[in-house]
This record gives structure tokens, sequence and C-alpha cells, in this order.
């Protein structure tokens, strides 16, 4: 009887453990179904991640190349303006070297030389330079006055006096002592002289006349550049027009100097009495 | 002999429970790491549609001009830097051309 309930017991312990074995591989294979549609859903979230990335990147990458973009755009036009001003400065410069050249000719006036070789080949003892124009020196030595063209100049008086450089500007004459007439032409001097100080006192007019439109110029440049500064404009914009107000002011200062010279010299000249 | 059969019912049963706890463990994880992204995309998500108020083309083909471009400007920087160098070296060329002059005549 005992070994018969012991049987019945162990089979009622048999049921069960099957059962609750049939109900675990149950749960473990809902289980398992879970993990694989979690980890799906994970893959789907992970590529909208990825595509949501790649946008915000690619949008980011816009934005630089295009404030980039921006930035190099500012930057040569101001390169280009800073070209502008450096071309502008250039007639100043040019300018200086014409005055180097008429500071150099006036010096050159009263030089005494006790030999002066021209190409020509004759040497004219105790010489004085009277007069120096653009293409032609008047020259008082032992045996008279000879008036020499730019072609009879030796090299170092070219080199000095720079024939053809100032052709547009009037002769450089010593007040002291004016240039006397011509040995190798002495008829019709004296015409020639008056003619000669007429054409140069023209001459200097229009010199001062086109340095005066070059100043009102200078003085247009410099009103535009304050115009734009006032119109708040953005700072490399300011930076550019500053720097160049700065030298529009230097260049118009030392115009109102050269403008200041050249009406005095013309004043000397227009006060002096005509050659007879 | 039922003392054997009572001890492999119960080790069977025994040898199921042990096979859920790391299938558990996994799901977690994977539960956990699921929420995380999902995070994260919401995040993203919102950044994206912030930043499309904002209409813009985004393409690759969009990229590919704006890099274009940008290279395109950057050598033509480089040729108006190289202009300005020579135009810069011009006058200085003419200021020292005018100091040399004034050096050699003025001393004589």
């Amino acid at each position: 009887m005992d070994g018969k309930i012991f049987l019945y017991l162990i089979l009622i312990g048999a049921a069960l453990g099957g059962s609750y074995k049939l109900y675990l591989d149950q749960d473990l294979g809902e289980l398992n179904t879970k993990l694989i549609v979690v980890r799906q859903e994970m893959t789907g979230v992970q590529s909208q991640i990825d595509q949501i990335s790649g946008q915000l990147q690619r949008r980011s990458s816009v934005t630089d190349l295009t404030k980039t973009l921006a930035t190099l755009k500012d930057e040569k036009v101001r390169l280009e303006a800073e070209i502008q001003a450096v071309e502008a400065e250039r007639p100043a410069l040019t300018e200086g070297i014409r005055a180097a050249i008429a500071q150099i000719r006036q010096q050159t006036v009263g030089m005494r030389f006790d030999e002066l070789s021209l190409a020509t080949g004759s040497p004219l003892k105790n010489a004085l330079i009277q007069e120096v124009s653009d293409d032609e020196i008047v020259i008082k030595h032992s045996l008279g006055i000879r008036r020499a063209r730019a072609s009879e100049w030796n090299a170092d008086l070219k080199e000095r006096l720079r024939p053809g450089a100032l052709a547009d500007t009037k002769p450089v004459a010593d007040a002291a002592a004016p240039p006397a007439p011509v040995s190798s032409a002495p008829e019709g001097v004296m015409s020639e002289a008056r003619q000669k100080h007429g054409k140069k006192i023209l001459d200097a007019q229009l010199a001062t006349q086109k340095m005066q439109r070059d100043l009102t110029s200078l003085e247009d440049l410099l009103m535009q550049a304050e115009k734009e500064l006032n119109s708040n404009p953005s700072a490399s914009r300011k930076y550019y027009i500053e720097g160049r107000r700065t030298q529009y002011a230097g260049q118009i200062a030392a115009q109102k100097a050269r403008v200041s010279a050249a009406q005095d010299a013309l004043r000397r000249l227009e006060a002096e009495p005509p050659p007879p | 002999m039922r003392r054997s059969l009572l001890l492999l019912a119960l080790m069977m049963a025994c040898s199921s429970c042990d096979k859920r706890g790391p299938v558990r463990t996994q799901l977690q994880v994977a539960e956990a790491e699921l929420k995380t992204k999902k995070a994260q995309h919401a995040t993203l998500q919102e950044e994206s549609k912030a930043a499309s108020s904002t209409p813009m083309a985004t393409g690759q083909s969009q990229i590919d001009r704006l890099t274009k471009e940008v290279e395109d400007l950057k050598a033509s920087i480089e040729e108006v830097k190289q202009r300005k160098a020579a135009e810069e070296a011009k006058n200085a060329a003419i200021k020292a051309e005018k100091d040399a002059y004034l050096a050699k005549h003025t001393k004589l």
C-alpha cells in the first residue's frame, strides 16, 4: 500500500515537473521573442539616429562653409580695396620723384665747374650753370654763354638732370643771374627770351591748376570716406575705410604743401619783370 | 529508483530555470539601451526640428558646390595677395629710386 502511494506521489510529482517545464520553456521562448523585438526596434532607432545625425552634420557643414565663404569674400574685398589704396599712392610717389628732380635741378642752377665736358667733347672752362630746363641748360663759361641741348650733356649731367622727366614744367633759372643771350644764336634772342618767360608762366599756371585739381579730387575722396564711415559699415569695411581716410589725409597735407609751393613759385615768376 | 526519478524531475526543472536568467539579463540590457537610444533620438529630432526652421539645402551636391566655391575663392585671394605684393613692390621701387636719386645728387 505504501509502495502504491509513493508511486502515485512520484507520478504526480513527474506530472507537475513536466507541466512546470513546459511552462518554463514557453516563458523562455517569449523572453527570446521579446529580446529579438527589442533588438530590432533598437536597430530601427539607431538607423533613424544615424540619418538625423547625418542631416545635422551636413547642415553644420553647409553653415560652416557659408560662413567661410562670407569671410573669404570680405577678405577679397578688403584686399582689393587695399590694392586700390596702394595704386592711389602711385601718383603721389611719382610726383615725389618729379619734385626730387625739380629740387636737384634747382640746386644745379648756380653750380660751378672748373671744366665742364660736354658729350660733343668741347670742355668749357670756369663753367657756371645759369638755367636748367627739361631738355636744355644754359652755361656761362670763360668764352661766353652756351646753351647745351640734352643730347650734348655728359652722362653725369643726364643722370642728374633726367632730361624729359619734367616735360610739362617750367625751366629753373638763377634769379640772380638771368640767362644771357646765347652765343651761338645772337639774333632774335630777346624776343625768344620774352616768349620763354611767357611760356614759363603759362606752364607754371597749368601745373598749379593741375595740382589744385588733384587736391580737390583727394578732398572729394576724403569726404566720401567720411560719409561711408558715418553709414555704420561692417567692422572689416570700417577698418579698411579708416585706413583709406588716413592715407587721403596724408596725401591731402602733402598736396597742399605742393600747391602752396607752386603758388609761391608762380607768384615769384609773375612778379619778375619780363625780358626786354 | 523512485528517488532517482524524483531527482531527475527536479533537475530538469532547475535547468530550465537557469536558462531564463541570462536571457532576462540580456533583455534588460537591451531595453535600457533602447531607452537611451530613444532619448537620443528625441533630442536629435528636437535639434533637427529647430534647425529646419531656417530652410537650407543640405544635400551633398550643395556641400560639394560650396567646397569648390571656397577653394576657388582661396585661389583667387592668393592671386589678389600676389597682385597687392606686386603693387607694393612697385611703390617701394619708386620710393627707393627717389631716395637713391636724392642721396646721390644732394651730396654734390
